[in-house]
């Protein structure tokens, strides 16, 4: 295996799935209002992705190559919908919040990226870990854009009150061209503070 | 191409696809048929949250709304749905009466209450819709939703009318007309419906 620290070094911050790879966006802006939402949705992407590169990665060598992206597709459906199914029974509530997003995980580019470009080529194990290094990129960059969201849009963080009592919530934060312009400057920020070598080797289209 | 190795290549990327359907399916049903009483369940506590929310009665946990069904609500059929009678010392105070019906990418289920007398619309609450999240979607809102506490029926249809018609008591959802309208129209239809059947003299 790679260096462990090294993975996830590019999952979080050289190789990140949202402001490097731009993958992911869709979700990231849209339940990033509050940061319990955000967490859940973390969580979710990191138990998703991780195993579904674990088991496109176990099962690489039986797979017929030219129609690897149907299987990958297939097991990515499969534990978004286990996913979703445990989300519905134990947790209704942020069912309700997360809406049609946890469904859309499917969709979500870092997954497939990750299935394609990582786990066929990897054992089990590393595909596993690489699964929650992405993950956890993106999970990172979801917590960062709802922090701030949260803080300025409601005065609350996880649903705590810290702002003071005189505080005018600024509802702009709490709609969604907010997380436009907070993820622009994100990515503003990391391009400009990730050395720029790194930055092309890394980028991918969506 | 020789024909062994055409159907050799056919036949094992479909084999495989069939298993890995067969393994994955057998396992979600599994797990489907395990959760299915407790979603159910939390389903079912969510439709009486929904009912209580549109009476404008407080709960604070599980055990309160399960309290407050068994003691204070009775159950009553209105058009073959069941609507449902909060009573309090045996008198009734409010009725709650679903609304059902389609708006823009669907059927919207929710929840109407209206007092005893029938003269005041209590609240309405949303137990399922489709429509656009953030846009048609904010029908949840509860700014939205609340607006329509303590609207007075007492006249004719429309009871419920957008700002800034004349005689408007409740504003619109910018970015979503069509699906404002449609439970506009919902509300106001249902209030009317239920409050003939009262009238009427039913039970």
């Amino acid at each position: 295996m790679a260096n462990l620290k090294e993975t996830f070094a590019k999952g979080f911050f050289k190789d990140n799935p949202i402001f490097i790879q731009i993958l992911g966006i869709c979700s990231a802006l849209a339940v990033t209002n509050l940061m319990l939402n955000s967490l859940i949705m973390g969580i979710g992407l990191i138990f998703v992705t991780a195993f579904s590169e674990m088991t496109v990665s176990l099962i690489r060598n039986r797979t017929p190559k030219h129609i690897r992206m149907m299987i990958q597709t297939f097991i990515i459906s499969f534990y978004v919908i286990l996913l979703d199914i445990f989300l519905k029974a134990y947790m209704p509530a942020m069912s309700r919040a997360l809406g049609p997003y946890v469904g859309l995980i499917i969709t979500n580019c870092i997954i497939m990226g990750r299935c394609e470009a990582f786990a066929q080529n990897n054992t089990a194990k590393d595909a596993f870990i690489d699964g929650i290094a992405y993950g956890g990129g993106y999970a990172f960059v979801l917590l960062l854009i709802s922090f701030v969201r949260e803080l300025l849009g409601f005065g609350t963080l996880f649903g705590y009150t810290v702002m003071p009592a005189g505080f005018v919530p600024w509802t702009l934060m709490v709609m969604p061209p907010a997380a436009f312009f907070l993820l622009a400057i994100i990515i503003w920020v990391a391009k400009n503070i990730l050395p720029k070598e790194e930055n092309s080797e890394g980028a991918k289209t969506a | 191409m020789t024909k062994e190795k055409s159907k050799k290549t056919l036949f094992y990327p479909v084999a495989f696809m069939v298993v890995m359907s067969m393994i994955m399916s057998l396992a979600l049903a599994t797990l489907n048929q395990v959760t299915y009483g407790i979603i159910k369940e939390q389903e079912e506590n969510q439709t009486r949250m929904s009912i209580l929310s549109a009476l404008g009665i407080e709960y604070n946990s599980s055990e309160d709304i399960s309290r407050i069904f068994a003691e204070n609500i009775v159950e009553g059929i209105w058009d073959d749905q069941t609507y449902f009678i909060y009573k309090e010392d045996g008198e009734e105070i409010s009725y709650a009466f679903p609304i059902v019906g389609s708006a823009v990418w669907g059927t919207v289920e929710a929840f109407g209450a209206m007092n005893a007398e029938r003269t005041v619309f209590l609240g309405v609450d949303f137990v399922r819709h489709s429509e656009t999240p953030g846009l048609g979607g904010r029908i949840e809102d509860d700014w939205y939703k609340e607006q329509f506490r303590g609207i007075d029926i007492t006249g004719d249809m429309p009871y419920v009318v957008y700002r800034p018609a004349p005689g408007g008591n409740v504003d619109t959802i910018s970015g979503a007309t069509s699906t404002s309208n449609a439970v506009l129209a919902l509300i106001n239809e249902n209030i009317h419906e239920f409050k003939n059947f009262k009238e009427e003299g039913g039970a």
